[in-house]
Order: structure tokens, then sequence, then C-alpha cells
């Protein structure tokens, strides 16, 4: 009986150790399958790079036409470009140039998404469902005279835009087939800036919304000026960049266009003669090569 | 998996083929009564959340529950996420014993609260003595016991079913719980349980937290079987929870990062909301469980079980390119554990050996498009033990050792596209002497514990945004176990009308795992986020509780417990971040026998201080300034009320924060960006069948 009784959990001990034995404690007994590289997968949840494009031109009514452009332009540039992506570590890349820009111009901006395979997803903002959430704000922040610490006490005064997306989003418009979604449904992919005051550096705070709750729209159904966006709006966003920039100069009138080719000279740390045949070279660009429009 | 199956297989035929022989060895005993060890009882005294907390604190998480215990914290995520901290140590640190199971979840970040329904448990139990031989790895800083309790003997379909409000959330739940001792098939008992709850935003004393809502909705299924020497016990568990993650902390830039952790509260608020958005994360954790316990003789039993535990975690959120009903992490941890103890217990001597085999598995599920937070994983563990507790006289000694051996083997993916991962191996051993003291006035209890804690695959190779709040973790991958040696002390004065309690901790534990500011950031094309890095290095923990009780008049009761608690780096003697400001806590009770026709009245009027936290590192803090002293009341009754012989309503009805202030508590890792929780007025009613 005493055996009997014993014989079980001596039983029972045995094949508790057995069943030890069986969860194989081998350090390369299992591996587990790698996961999936997801950001290779859909490769469009965050962006890799985004892209500030800057046009100088002029209007024809509300048209904007951009100047043309010239490879052998050096400071007097129609088209500025300025970018943002990520290194290998995964930290972003801050610019180590400003964007110049001149009093009294008219610039176009147009700023393009990529994502990690470089493909342009800017067609993300104006889908049905993610239009009604999005809106570019543009600030100017920490604006200064130009070369010192002192306040720009203008600063509000800076810059205007005039958002003009088009629908689709990477048709130019006055091309066939492509219209403008309007001020009242602004996203800012593209729209163009007047620079109303000269001598000053800030930051182009660029801020992508994102809303969670509600839409762009206020409660009469009107949009947010591009420099005012609610406050509301601002907990969740999906792009904040400073871009920094510089108003060096003025559009010349007839009394002091040798003042405007010194502040190029000083700006570019050139000789007044050598900003003078960049201009040129600018200006002699012919004129119909210009086919930017916005 | 072949292999799982056969090992399952045989263990649950294992009882059968030693039961079919049972007519040969059945030692005729008037009556078998098997005892599993009875908490209040064993050496490590367990500390009970008491039945009138219980009742006034339905609806509550788990941790808000724990809360009343000496020796407990809270360390929140807002005030909808929160878990229990113990002596200084909080998630994979503690042990969480589920109806006897060891809970394996995924809580290795602080948004991430247990998974347990804390309103099916009848008892709630921790253990600060960290009994590191008897539950293994992890037990570190304690360990939590939420437990059913044995279904009623009542032969007919007996129960509960209850209603809740919250008024702060406007939040409401009910539950259900329904049992029988069958009479058709003799040992035969059933009991099913279900709870569905669901929270709007909280409010703070002055506005609402957007999107901070939650919802939790579980079920659970009982089985037991008891024919003579020998008991079944089988359950199956399903929790799930779904918890809004408030999105005001988000910023663009660096600057305004800054501004908002000074501003220390939302710039803009939303109107109050009970749905819940992204961002959120969704939580479902199944257990399915036999013990048997067989007494084949009357002192010697053997004891078996298996686990089985599935996890799925899914974190939603604002989504651009695709729904936000995608998840941006979908992971399934999935668990096995084997148990098998024999044990012997007589008048004087308990002791027990045992083996345990613990397997889980992590899966990153894919299509998610978005880099996995964690690595998928394998762990394997595999353990031996013994303890033995011994009752000479008035003393109750213990003793116990324990052997782990482990695996873990990592395979990742970085957003970079780069594979990372490793085969680690680990083993330790545990150990344990503990002494206890009891004569009339005075109980004295000692312990000792040495455990350890295996990283989590977050700690080693995190390298991503937190979600919900622009914090980025980076890991280490080259840290290695922690190990624990916690010292515990309970004295006990019990005077005609009073009670004075000491209890005493040290904690000194190698390898300690934390995380801190490297004060740099990570610019996000979101926004700019808060690096953290995980470190390692040798740290103490140390505290000491005082508790008071007198009984002015016999239905009259005055409660007093005080709570300070230090915690260091050895080398440096720099403050551990997270630990614990002052606390104070007082309560006056009053009970009335009956009043009309309302029974058991009880009456609560509480007050707690918690005190600036001033030892503090700000290289460890993301802001120079902690959250100032506050104090709190609250109030609370509850009463039976008798309908009949067999039908009886439980009234409970409280204030949380009385007077509404508006506070931050050092502890809640939002402090930077938002206040704590107002003024709620709560209500529930309990009907007994």
């Amino acid at each position: 009986m005493k055996t009997k009784q014993f014989f079980k959990p001596v039983l029972f001990a045995l094949v508790s150790i057995l069943m030890l034995g069986l969860n194989s404690c081998s350090k390369d007994d299992d591996l587990p399958a790698t996961p999936n590289d997801e950001n290779t997968e859909l490769g469009h949840e965050e962006w890799s790079k985004v892209s500030f494009r800057f046009h100088r031109g002029h209007l024809h009514g509300s048209t904007f036409h951009g100047s043309p452009s010239n490879e052998n332009v050096r400071y007097f540039k129609a088209v500025q470009e300025i970018s943002y992506e990520y290194d290998e570590a995964g930290n972003l890349i801050l610019p180590d140039s400003p964007i110049r820009l001149i009093k009294g111009e008219i610039y176009a901006l147009e700023i393009t998404y990529f994502n990690k395979n470089g493909e342009r997803i800017n067609a993300e903002f104006t889908s049905e469902i993610n239009a009604p959430i999005h809106q570019h704000f543009f600030l100017t922040k920490n604006a200064k005279h130009i070369d010192t610490d002192m306040d720009f006490s203008n600063a509000e005064s800076i810059l205007d835009y005039v958002y003009r997306d088009t629908n689709p989003e990477d048709g130019m418009y006055t091309n066939e087939g492509v219209s403008l979604r309007g001020a009242d449904d602004p996203i800012g992919l593209k729209g163009y800036f007047f620079v109303n005051e000269a001598y000053t550096q800030f930051e182009l705070n660029v801020i992508l919304v994102h809303l969670i709750h509600g839409t762009k729209w206020d409660s009469n159904g009107n949009p947010f000026p591009f420099n005012a966006p609610s406050n509301a709006f601002l907990g969740t966003q999906d792009l904040n960049i400073k871009i920094p920039v510089r108003v060096f100069t003025k559009r010349p009138s007839n009394d002091d266009f040798d003042q405007f080719i010194q502040e190029i000279a000083d700006e570019f740390h050139v000789t007044a003669e050598a900003a003078e045949a960049d201009w040129l070279e600018a200006v002699e660009t012919p004129f119909e090569s210009g086919n930017y429009w916005m | 998996m072949h292999y799982y199956k056969m090992l399952l297989l045989a263990f649950l035929l294992l009882p059968i083929v030693v039961f079919g022989q049972q007519d040969s060895t059945t030692i005729q005993l008037n009556e078998v009564v098997i005892k599993s060890v009875n908490l209040q009882k064993s050496i490590y005294q367990a500390q009970k959340v008491s039945n009138f907390i219980q009742q006034i604190n339905t609806g509550k998480d788990l941790a808000n529950q724990l809360k009343s215990l000496s020796g407990v914290q809270v360390r929140k995520s807002g005030a909808n996420v929160s878990k229990p901290i113990i002596d200084g140590l909080s998630s994979s640190r503690l042990v969480y014993m589920v109806n006897g199971v060891k809970l394996e979840n995924q809580d290795w970040a602080d948004a991430h609260s247990p998974e347990i329904d804390a309103d099916l448990a009848k008892n709630l139990n921790i253990l600060r003595g960290a009994e590191s031989v008897k539950h293994g790895s992890n037990a570190l800083g304690g360990v939590v016991h939420v437990d059913a309790g044995r279904i009623s003997s009542n032969k007919n379909i007996n129960g509960s079913a209850t209603l809740y409000y919250s008024g702060n959330t406007r939040g409401r739940g009910a539950h259900l719980k329904i049992q029988q001792n069958s009479g058709l098939i003799q040992g035969f008992a059933w009991r099913l349980s279900a709870n569905n709850s669901k929270n709007g935003d909280y409010h703070t004393a002055d506005y609402n937290v957007a999107n901070s809502g939650t919802s939790v909705a579980s079920y659970r299924a009982e089985l037991t079987y008891k024919l003579q020497n020998v008991e079944i016990e089988s359950f199956y568990s399903n929790y799930k929870s779904k918890q809004g993650n408030y999105f005001g902390t988000l910023t663009g830039n660096v600057e305004e990062f800054e501004e908002r952790i000074e501003h220390g509260q939302p710039l803009v608020t939303f109107p109050y909301a009970f749905k819940i958005e992204a961002p959120y994360q969704e939580s479902t954790h199944q257990i399915a469980n036999t013990t048997t316990t067989w007494k084949f003789s009357r002192k010697w039993f053997v004891k078996s079980q298996y686990t089985y535990q599935k996890n799925h975690r899914e974190e939603f959120d604002v989504r651009r390119s695709v729904s936000n009903t995608v998840p941006v992490q979908d992971m399934i941890l999935s668990a096995n554990h084997f148990n098998f103890e024999l044990g012997f217990k007589n008048n004087t001597l308990h002791a027990a050996l045992g083996v345990q085999i613990r397997n889980k598995e992590n899966y990153n599920q894919p299509g998610t498009g978005v880099t996995p937070a964690l690595p998928n994983y394998l762990y394997k563990e595999k353990s031996v033990y013994t303890h033995h507790t011994l009752n000479v006289n008035q003393w109750l000694l213990n003793a116990g050792l324990r052997y782990d051996w482990a695996i873990m083997n990592a395979r990742g993916i970085n957003f970079l596209g780069q594979k990372y991962g490793e085969n680690k191996d680990f083993s330790a051993l545990s150990a344990q002497v503990a002494a206890k003291l009891a004569t009339e006035k005075w109980d004295l209890q000692s312990s000792l514990s040495h455990g350890w804690r295996i990283p989590e695959s977050f700690e080693l190779y995190a390298n991503g945004k937190q979600h919900g709040i622009p914090i980025y973790f980076v890991g280490n991958k080259d840290m290695s176990a922690e190990k624990g040696t916690k010292w515990m002390n309970t004295i006990t004065y019990k005077a005609k009308n009073s009670r004075f309690e000491f209890q005493g901790f040290i904690n000194k534990v190698e390898n300690y795992i934390y995380s801190v500011p490297t004060h740099q950031y990570k610019q996000l094309f979101s926004g700019p986020a808060a690096i953290f890095q995980f470190k390692q290095q040798d740290a103490l923990l140390y505290g000491i509780d005082l508790i008071h009780s007198s009984t002015i008049t016999p239905k009259l009761e005055f409660t007093n417990k005080f709570t300070w608690i230090q915690g260091e780096e050895i080398s440096s003697k720099n403050p551990l971040p997270n630990i614990s400001p002052l606390r104070l806590h007082n309560s006056i009770n009053y009970q009335l026998p009956v009043l009309g026709d309302f029974e058991e009245i009880n009456l609560q009027f509480g007050h707690e201080w918690v005190g600036k936290k001033n030892n503090f590192n700000p290289d460890y803090e993301l802001s120079p300034q902690t959250p100032s002293a506050y104090h709190l009341f609250n109030i609370a009754a509850s009463s039976r009320y008798p309908i009949n012989q067999k039908l009886t309503l439980r009234i409970s009805a409280s204030i949380d924060n009385l007077f509404n202030t508006l506070y931050k508590d050092y502890l809640n890792l939002h402090r930077y960006f938002v206040h704590d929780s107002g003024r709620s007025m709560n209500v529930n009613v309990q009907c007994n069948f």
C-alpha cells in the first residue's frame, strides 16, 4: 500500500522532469522570425523628405507667372529650393543656408513631400478624407533687423500669402483639366507670397496641421488665415519646420539701382561688378522660357 | 508547436491515468479538505483591500483599488491609465497572480496598465515581501494577487448584479456574477462573471482632458470539480480594454514643447467626449488555466497547472495614408506555463518542491506600415524551487531556494530597415528566508528575498516615440539582468483600542534599469520628442510606512498612514526618478449596525496629503519644477438594504477630491502637460441574490 501510495507522486515527478527536459533551453534552439520591414512595405506613414521650392515671378491678374530660370545665374536666382530629410541615423538634417527674398517681389512656394522610397505623396493631403483636416500655415517667427539682434517691429506684415492649390494637386494651373481648389479650401501645398518689408531676417515657420477633431473651417465655414491658425489646430501636426529667410534688399526703382546691386554684392560677398553681371544674366534670360504658372 | 501539444496531452492525461487507479489506493478518511495556502496565514503577510474599499471603488482600475494599501502608490499616464507601484517598483518588477496564474502581459511602457479586471475579483492582495522563490523572476518589488475566491457552496444559482456610475468621466458600467454548486453532479461547481464599463474624458478641476476615455469588457467562466481527494479547477477569462491617449502633448518644435511643459496645462481644451478616438490603445488578454490538486495522503499533495495566455495589443494613431483603424503597433504575446508542485503539510511544517516551465513568444503582426516598437522574440524559462515553512511555538520560519534558466532570442528591425537582435541566455539563483513571531500584543515579521528580472525587450531594443506623448525611448541592448535583495520588516503592536504598525524595507537592486531624459530632442516631422535613454546601475530603495489606528468609540475608528520612500544610485547617491514624495493618509470610519431598514452602514471621511518632491535629480526630469504638495479629501458611504431573505441591495456612494482641487502628482507621467482628475461623485448599487 505504502509503495503504491508513493508510486504515483514519483511517477508524477518523473514525468515533470521529463517535460522539463523536453523544454530544451538550448540557446539557439528556436529563432523568431524577423518582423516585416513595414516602412519598405508601405513607405508612406512618415515623410522622409520635404522640399520647399520658391519661385520668383509676377502676376497676370491673380495668376502667378514664374520668372525664367537660368543655370548660369548664381545670386539673383529665379528659383531657390530648400529641403529637409532624415539622415541614416534618423536625424533630421537642417539646411545651412537661408532662403533670400527681395521686397516688392512675388514668390510662389511649392511644397513637395516624399516617402522613404522617394515617391511624391502630396496627393495624400488632398484626398477627400484628408483635405478637410489638413492645412499649411506660414508664421513669421523671431524676426530681427537684418544682421542684428534688434526685433523687427513690423514682423506681422512682412509676408502676405495666397493659397493656390490645384486639382489635381500635381497639375500646373493654366494646363488643361487643372483647376484651382480656391481660397475656400486651402491646403498650402501651392501658393505665393508678397514680400512687404525689407532688411529683416526671420524664420518662416511652416506648419501642416492635421486635425483630430472637426475640420479646418471655422463655425461660419471660413478657413483660417495663412498666418493665424486656431490654437485648437496646433495639437497635432504633420510638419513643423522653420526655414531661415533673409529679405536682404528691395526691388529697385530708377534711382536706387546702384544700392540694389551693392546689397546683392554684400549679401553674397562678391564685388558689385559680379553682382551686376549676375543680375544682367538673369534679366536677359529669354522671358518666354518662363513656363511656370500657378 | 508539435511537442507543446504532446506535452499538454500528457499533462491532461496524467491525472486521469493516476486517478484511474484510485480504487485500490483510497485512503479512508472522514473528510478530506483541500486548501490552498492561505495568504493571510502565510508568513509573507498579505495586505488585503477591505470589502468596503472594494465596494466604494467599484468601476476603478486595479491600481486605484490597491492604493489604499500601505506601500502602494500609483504610476499614471494621465488619469485614465494607471499601474500599481509597490515600494518604488512597478511594471515588470511586480508579479501579478490572477487566480493563481502568473500574468504575462505587455506592460513594458508606463502607458500600459496591467490587463486585470479588478471588479471581477473578490480578493485583492499584495505581498511586499517579494517571496521570489515561490513566484519566480520579476517579483523584485512584490506580488499582486487578484483572486475570484472560491465558488459558493450554495446549491441554488446565486450571485450579484452591479450597476455603477462615475461622475467625473460620466462613466457607467455593470457587472454580473452567477454561480452554483451543482446538485446534479457531485462536487461540480461553476461561475460566470462579466463586466462592461465605459468612461468618457476625465475632467480636472478646471478643464476637460481630451480623448482620455476608457472602456473595459471582460468575462470569465470557471469550473471546479472535486472528487474525493482530487480537485480540478479550470477557468477561461477574456479581458478587453480600450484606452484613449491624450493628444494635447504633441507640439511642433522644441521651443513650443518647452513652453508647453512650462505652461503645464493644455493651451487649448476640447469639450467633453464619451467617444475614444485615435490615438488610443486596445488590448485583449485571454487566459485558459487548469489546476489539478491531488491530496494523495493526509499530508502530501501534488499540484499541477497548465496555463495558456494570449495578449493582443494594438496601438492606433492619427494616420494619413491609411485609415485610423489600422494599428501602428500590433503584437501578440502568447505564453504557456507548466507548473508542478509536490507538497507536504502538517501542523508544523509546510514544504514544497516544484518545477515550472514558462515559455512565451512575442510576434509583431505584419501590415501596420510602421516599424515595430519591439522585436519578435522567444522566451523560455525553466525553474526548480523548494520552500519550507516551519511553525515552532510562536515562531513561523520560512526558507526557500530557486534556480531559473532562461533564454531570450530576439529578432527585430529598426526604422532604417536594419535588422537587429541576438540570442541571450540567463540563469540565476533566488532565495528567501523569513521569520515571524506572533504574541498577544506583538507581531514581528522579517523577510529577506533575493530575486531577479530579465530586461524587457523594450528596455533592450526600444528606438521610437512612445504612444501618445512626445517621448522618444532609446534602449540599450547590452544591459544585463537585474538582481534584487529585499529586506522587509513589519512590527505590529496591538494595544487595547489602538494598533501601531511599522513597516520598513531596504531593497538593493543590482543593475537597476531606468530611463532618463538626455535633454536632447529627436526632431520628428510631427514635432520634437524628448529623448529618454535606458541606463543601468546599482540602486538602493528604502522606505518606511507608519500606520496607526485607534478605536475612539466602538463605532468610530481613526486611522493614520505615513509613507516615506527613497531611491538612489549607489555610486553617485543621486536620487532615482519616479520615487514617490512623502504621503500621509488619514481617515475616520463610522460604522452603524442598523439604521432603519439599512444594515452594515459604513461611513468614511478621508484625507490624503502628498508632499512636494524635493530630493530629485533635475537631470532626470524634463522640468526642473516638481508638482506642488496637495491635499485631497474624500467621503464614502456604504450600506446593505435587505429586500427579502434571498435578495439584498448593497448601495455605495463616494465623492473623490471633494473640494475639486487642481493638482498634479509627481508619479504621473503626464504631469508635465496636464493636471490630475477633479471631483468625482460615484455611486454603485449591487444586488445580491
